[in-house]
């Protein structure tokens, strides 16, 4: 093995001033020795279909390459001699050949890699001080990977996330164009801070939250910024026992994104056109009767279909990645439009990507990422929202406008401008085989400029109201690891130290002017009573941590590492927090004993801990400068404070095991976790008579959350012409408080959201209401409050599948999410007022005069004038979504006379059909966002969409 | 690895790890503007901000409480979640347990707060202090409003005791404000001091104090709470909620048909043709009390001071035709045609009318109701709420009994804090 010096004393002296430096300095003198090339194809086994983005690499030497469309490579300047070439690819298993390189001379080498779900050298980042090999990493890791994303109908990269990976649970929130999702990795395991996992984009920290909320009572994702069509690969690690090494935040779990890279060769363009259409077949139970159209003549129809349309996607998108010896290079342009199923609903987005890598000298590379996105909403006023559309039309003739509903499409204009800009470079710094340190500074900077106007002369604000807001987010990361590989004999240890910061900096200026002096556009400066919100908040955490990873004859693995971590929003009397982590993973299959049906076969442990930081202002006794006494400036009591305040800390214990059988065609892997979140941030109700009337944080609570993973991949056809496969995902989760601090039972609603409370020995959050004691009685209903379910789902089911026939690719993926419940305020509110289709009969019973004459359970599902009670609507939100279908054919080149390189057309459709016995619009559709609970009210349901595609590479 | 490091990076190493440890600790030093800090409200210069800010507190009680005290005493009528009736009357609760709703007792003890801190910043100063005066006043209308709704009293997280307490603790604050306002020589605060007190004292049963406080007071006089319509959480509730969301109506209520009957322009209605109350149902009837969000609502006011002295003839010293006699003038100084009464009794009722036509939507009923023992026989107002109640088939609802009528309880919230209420 050729070894390089690992530092020159000259390189010594220039550490000193800091490891930056040293990243980008310290240069060590190439080989002048003579050289020769490599060059070859990966392909995959089988179909021989090339694998494009394959990894071709040297390791001794450190050079390396990915594969180009035609699965072609190229490594120039490789030293003379015999060398050991790898070639990578996820999902396939990794192949390494020896072949003898002349001076001056190009050696062929070709790869056929075997596809696989379970690659145990497939090379992982995430949650691991340095890169890892799956067989390493103790805990289990979600991957989902270029042919996931390639042959399945993505339209966001929230779509990409969606059903891929167990226990990652992500639900649209609303059918809006912009929305965003709602994302939850094994359920919610904090009360307040949040149950987003952390995001990454190659190496970088990216706004995670929801942007902030629009008059659709929706709200656009960060996440949605990035162009679907520009992932690599995304890898997710679910819970504390895999995010030790992020500390403080990342309890969650972590969701990173690897955008793809540039490779040697000539430039390959890849050009797509999409066009697609959207629409929601029909919202509601449906059924008004005649009896109700004849007592409001005239009527609209309750929903909505007279405003229903057909929506209009489309998206146009161009990359190129190509490069040379020491650089390379990917860039990518893609423009989308998007019209909703209401008037005035709209999309539209523009982003760019750069990204790209060179090697100034053979230990350095350097990679830079740089994406930047716009995206320009059009909302309209939906949700629970007196001044809402849907609102106002569901309710019928029992709304706030009569027959007056188009006023809230003429009347109102809500606008939002989203520029999002994500950055970063990679120093990485190989002197050695045995050494290697890396460094990201990466900087996310999120800009929202929000609008709203109810413009002069409108129904409900006749003086007009602007609302203009500035929101802005920037996430700065510094992250620098180093690992010291050594191996004896038989004994492999890894060896890495790390440091990081993350600073996150939330800007938020909002003025609303009212009681405009006329008509016309106006601006804040128009209306003559004008008010302003500013927030300045800062937010840092930096910790500091270690890692050994000892490994025994390549098949047994022990990690042992540890965080320290301080963070802005810990108490003055809070110190470091220190969290440790611990795996073990076994590939067992390498023992003679074992048998040789289960081909590879792994067992791994992991327990780590990990935590999530209390709010900026929790820990100090704060006052708010309000307007008071006309408009005079004044305070109020904010936060009570408690000086003691420290972060949530879950604790995780994960086991599972992964086996392939039957040549591969059969993969199980399976996980068990079992995570404690203990400190919890509590919102503890303050006793009003002591001034503090908002909640305040306190480490009180204590929750479990328990649950099993299975992922199944199975080739059930493999042969030359054919491959068809079908993956399972399945996983359940369930949840329970153990402790609430002094308060047991803590409503989590408010008078007008009823039944949701956090409470002991129950799951968080969960839905009471209220059980009627006498149902068959003619009588006024008897109730009493019941425990109905928890708000998140218990189980989850993904099966999928794929048939490849040589030109022609089908794809198809089916979800299911169960166990849970939800208010569907939209049923009980029309029910109240008499409008709720299935209560008619009994509505007009009550007209008539005759609700004396009425049951109990009539009454408590039907009575009007508020007698129907919520405990009625919460409903199980069971339901199965066919999340995506696509089919591709790739067209012959002899069709296309070779002047259009290669073409392949596609037709996809997204959420085409449901199924679900929940009461309301849509089992997805929910109100607030992204806040812990979860309710409908008068909510967009999620539309179907179709598109057809032409892609072509050239 | 070990020989390695110490071979390699035994000094670098550690001016690695001394840096990063220096960057560590320095950069979680984060200071976010914004919000104030208890400590620095402790200085002179803090006072007025902080008075202020006793007094934005007592709008938000006003706006969070004010409008369910409306519908639960016959003011107003509440469509959908606005009717608290449905919520209250049946048991739920959660039905009163807003954060605005809670915002009573906050102001009651934001005032408590501000009060001590004043003295201990300002020393001596502050028995000759205009803004100690105005602080007492804010405190006084404060516990007013607690002592006239709440069933019971509670102070800074104390054990429940009897609701007199908050209106002895009103009183106090009262007398304090007199005494410095006299001393300060500012009469307009002297004023909201004394009738604040005399419509306290009414309620602790001292009727030749609060007589003796009213007659101070000219019958012009006016201290409100004040209101401002570009901001949220100063707004006018009971405006924009007539007229702007409709989710509260006259409709059905005393002043429903008093408005119908009565051009009288302290109570006046209008009935628009093309606005519905926010269930749909017509027709959505306006209040003329308030026509905008930046409205004030009186707090302290001269006429007031004249109906506690004809309560005071009718009810203490059976000069009932002299207390009729006042409360027509007040009448007749409106332009409205006045009450009449053959005797004590019927005498009486025409106050009890005229109260709630002079104070209505200013959230004073509940003092009235409790002193007078809110029975819908005595009281015209309610026997229209009730009357409406009952006419109303869909509701179910039986009219309350025992406290729940006559009084607010305490908000969940404050049952479930609290551990000295069980």
């Amino acid at each position: 093995m050729k070894t390089r010096p690992i530092f020159s004393s000259a390189l010594s002296s220039r550490l000193i001033p800091s490891v930056v430096a040293v990243l980008l300095f310290a240069a060590t003198t190439p080989s002048l020795a003579q050289t020769g090339s490599i060059s070859g194809q990966v392909t995959a086994s089988g179909d021989l279909r090339p694998i494009v983005g394959a990894q071709v690499s040297i390791p001794e030497t450190g050079l390396g390459t990915l594969t180009n469309s035609q699965g072609e490579f190229l490594i120039v300047n490789v030293p003379a001699g015999l060398q050991r070439v790898t070639a990578q690819m996820i999902g396939y298993s990794t192949e390494t050949n020896e072949v003898d390189v002349s001076s001056g001379a190009t050696v062929n080498l070709d790869f056929a890699l075997n596809q696989t779900a379970l690659a145990l050298d497939e090379i992982v980042v995430t949650g691991t001080a340095g890169a890892a090999r799956r067989r390493e990493i103790g805990n289990s890791i979600g991957s989902i990977r270029s042919e996931t994303l390639e042959n399945e109908t993505i339209l966001s990269a929230q779509d990409a996330i969606t059903g891929t990976v167990p226990s990652l649970q992500v639900n649209m929130n609303g059918g809006d164009p912009g929305a965003g999702g709602s994302i939850r990795i094994r359920g919610a395991n904090s009360m307040t801070q949040g149950n987003r996992p952390l995001l990454y984009v190659d190496g970088v920290r990216m706004e995670n939250d929801l942007f902030p909320g629009s008059m659709s009572n929706q709200a656009a994702s960060p996440l949605d910024d990035i162009n679907p069509n520009d992932i690599e690969r995304i890898e997710v690690i679910k819970g504390a026992s895999a995010t030790t090494l992020y500390g403080t935040e990342a309890s969650g779990g972590v969701i990173q994104i690897f955008t793809k890279r540039g490779q040697a060769g000539p430039p390959q363009w890849t050009a797509e056109m999409s066009q697609g259409i959207s629409h929601v077949g029909s919202i509601g139970p449906g059924g008004e009767s005649a009896a109700y159209l004849e007592k409001y003549p005239g009527a609209e129809d309750l929903f909505m279909r007279q405003w229903l349309q057909t929506g209009h996607e489309q998206d146009y998108g161009l990359s190129v990645r190509g490069g040379a010896e020491a650089m390379n290079y990917f860039l990518s342009g893609h423009v989308s439009d998007q019209t909703g199923v209401l008037p005035q609903q709209a999309s539209s987005g523009l982003s760019l990507r750069g990204n790209l890598g060179f090697n100034p000298v053979p230990s350095l590379t350097v990679q830079f990422t740089g994406s930047a996105s716009q995206r320009n909403i059009d909302w309209i006023p939906l949700g629970n929202l007196a001044k809402g559309f849907s609102l106002n039309i569901m309710r019928g003739p029992h709304d706030y406008v009569a027959d007056a509903d188009s006023v809230f499409l003429t009347e109102y204009e809500t606008k939002e401008n989203i520029n999002h800009f994500i950055t970063g470079t990679e120093f990485r710094f190989n002197p050695s085989a045995n050494f290697n340190a890396k460094l990201n500074l990466g900087l996310d900077y999120a800009d929202n400029d929000y609008n709203r106007t109810e413009v002069f002369g409108s129904l409900l604000e006749p003086e007009g109201i602007r609302v203009a807001r500035r929101w802005t987010s920037q996430t700065r990361t510094v992250d620098l690891q180093s690992t010291y590989v050594q191996t004896i004999g038989a004994l492999s240890t890894n060896t890495s130290i790390g440091f990081q910061i993350f600073q996150n900096k939330r800007l938020q200026v909002q003025g609303t002017s009212r009681n405009f002096a006329g008509p016309g556009n106006p601006t804040l400066n128009t209306g003559s009573s004008q008010t302003t919100d500013e927030d300045r908040l800062e937010e840092v955490n930096a910790g500091l941590f270690v890692q050994e990873l000892l490994g025994l004859a390549d098949k047994f693995f022990l990690t042992l590492g540890a965080r320290v971590d301080g963070n802005s929003a810990f108490g003055e009397d809070y110190g470091l927090q220190f969290y440790p982590k611990a795996s073990l993973s076994y590939v067992i299959s390498d023992e003679s004993f074992w048998p040789a049906a289960l081909e590879t076969s792994r067992l791994r442990f992991a327990y780590g801990e990990s935590g999530k930081a209390p709010g900026y202002f929790d820990a100090e006794r704060t006052w708010n400068p309000i307007s008071s006494l006309g408009g005079l400036p004044g305070v109020t009591p904010s936060t009570r404070g408690n000086p003691e305040l420290g972060p949530e800390r879950s604790k995780e214990f994960e086991g599972g095991f992964e086996i392939t059988m039957l040549q591969n065609r059969l993969i199980v892997d399976a996980s068990y976790y079992h995570q404690t979140t203990d400190n919890a941030l509590i919102e503890l109700p303050q006793d009003p008579s002591t001034g503090f009337v908002s909640s305040q944080i306190d480490n009180a609570g204590s929750f479990i959350n328990k649950g099993a993973e299975l992922a199944i991949d199975a080739t059930l056809v493999s042969t030359n012409r054919l491959t068809w496969g079908v993956g399972i995902i399945g996983s359940t989760m369930t949840s329970e408080i153990l402790e609430l601090g002094a308060t047991p039972s803590i409503f989590l609603g408010g008078s007008l959201t009823p039944g949701m409370f956090a409470r002991e020995g129950f799951p968080l959050p969960a839905y009471w209401g209220a059980k009627l004691l006498n149902p068959n009685e003619v009588a006024a209903p008897e109730v009493e409050e019941q425990y109905i379910g928890p708000m998140y789902p218990t189980r989850t089911i993904s099966v999928s599948s794929f048939l490849n026939m040589g030109r022609l690719r089908a794809n198809a993926r089916v979800e299911h999410q169960g166990g849970h419940y939800q208010l569907s305020h939209t049923a009980w509110r029309n029910a109240q007022r008499g409008v709720w289709p299935p209560c008619f009969s009994v509505a007009e019973q009550i007209d008539a005069g005759n609700l004396s004459q009425l049951t109990a359970q009539e009454r408590f599902e039907c009575g009007s004038s508020f007698i129907a009670d919520w405990g009625a609507y919460i409903s199980p939100m069971d339901f199965i979504k066919l999340r995506s279908v696509s089919l591709a054919y790739d067209v012959p080149a002899n069709l296309l006379g070779g002047r259009m390189g290669d073409l392949t057309l596609s037709l996809g459709g997204r959420n085409l059909w449901t199924t679900s016995d929940y009461v309301g619009v849509d089992p997805e559709a929910v109100d607030d966002n992204d806040s812990l609970t979860r309710h409908e009210y008068y909510n967009m349901p999620i539309p179907r969409v179709f598109t057809f595609t032409v892609r072509s590479a050239f | 690895m070990m020989k390695f490091i110490k071979n390699n990076m035994r000094w670098p190493r550690t001016a690695v790890l001394v840096v990063l440890a220096g960057m560590a600790t320095s950069a979680c030093d984060v200071v976010n503007p914004g919000r104030i800090l208890d400590a620095d409200l402790s200085q002179e210069g803090a006072l007025r901000v902080l008075v202020n800010g006793i007094g934005g507190d007592v709008t938000l009680a006003y706006r969070g409480l004010g409008w369910n005290l409306e519908v639960l005493t016959g003011g107003l009528t509440g469509t959908s979640a606005y009717d608290s009736r449905i919520r209250h009357w049946r048991g739920n609760p959660n039905a009163l347990d807003a954060e605005d709703y809670n915002s009573a007792w906050a102001a009651g003890w934001v005032a408590d707060q501000g009060i001590a801190r004043m003295q201990e910043v300002l020393g001596g100063e502050f028995n000759n202090s205009a803004l100690a005066a105005e602080a007492y006043v804010w405190g006084g209308i404060a516990y007013r409003l607690l002592g006239e709704s709440m069933c019971q009293a509670v102070f800074d997280g104390g054990a429940p005791t009897d609701r007199s307490e908050y209106l002895e603790r009103a009183e106090e604050y009262f007398t304090s404000a007199a005494e410095i306002a006299s001393a300060v020589g500012n009469s307009s605060l002297r004023n909201a001091a004394l009738g604040g007190r005399a419509s306290v004292r009414i309620n602790l049963g001292d009727w030749q104090g609060a007589v003796a406080d009213a007659q101070q007071v000219p019958t012009a006089y006016e201290w409100a709470v004040i209101m401002h319509g570009g901001d949220t959480r100063e707004r006018n509730e009971i405006f924009y909620e007539n007229q702007r969301r409709t989710n509260l109506n006259v409709r059905y209520s005393f002043f429903h048909s008093y408005g119908e009957e009565f051009d009288d322009p302290r109570a006046d209605i209008v009935i628009p043709t093309d606005v519905g109350a926010a269930d749909g149902s017509f027709p959505q009837v306006w209040h003329t009390k308030y026509t905008a969000a930046g409205d004030d609502v009186p707090a302290v006011k001269g006429t007031e001071m004249r109906l506690i002295e004809a309560e005071y003839y009718i009810t203490q010293t059976g000069e009932w035709q002299r207390g009729l006699d006042i409360v027509n003038q007040l009448r007749a100084d409106a332009g409205v045609a006045p009450w009449t009464a053959s005797n004590q009794a019927e005498a009486f009722t025409a106050l009890k009318k005229e109260r709630a036509i002079v104070l209505w939507l200013e959230h004073r009923r509940g003092g009235d109701l409790y002193r007078w023992g809110n029975t819908a026989a005595g009281d015209p107002v309610l026997a229209k709420m009730y009357e409406n109640v009952a006419q109303s088939d869909g509701h179910e609802l039986a009219i309350p009994q025992g406290e729940r009528a006559i009084c607010l309880p305490f908000s969940q919230t404050l049952v479930s804090t609290n551990p000295n209420i069980s």
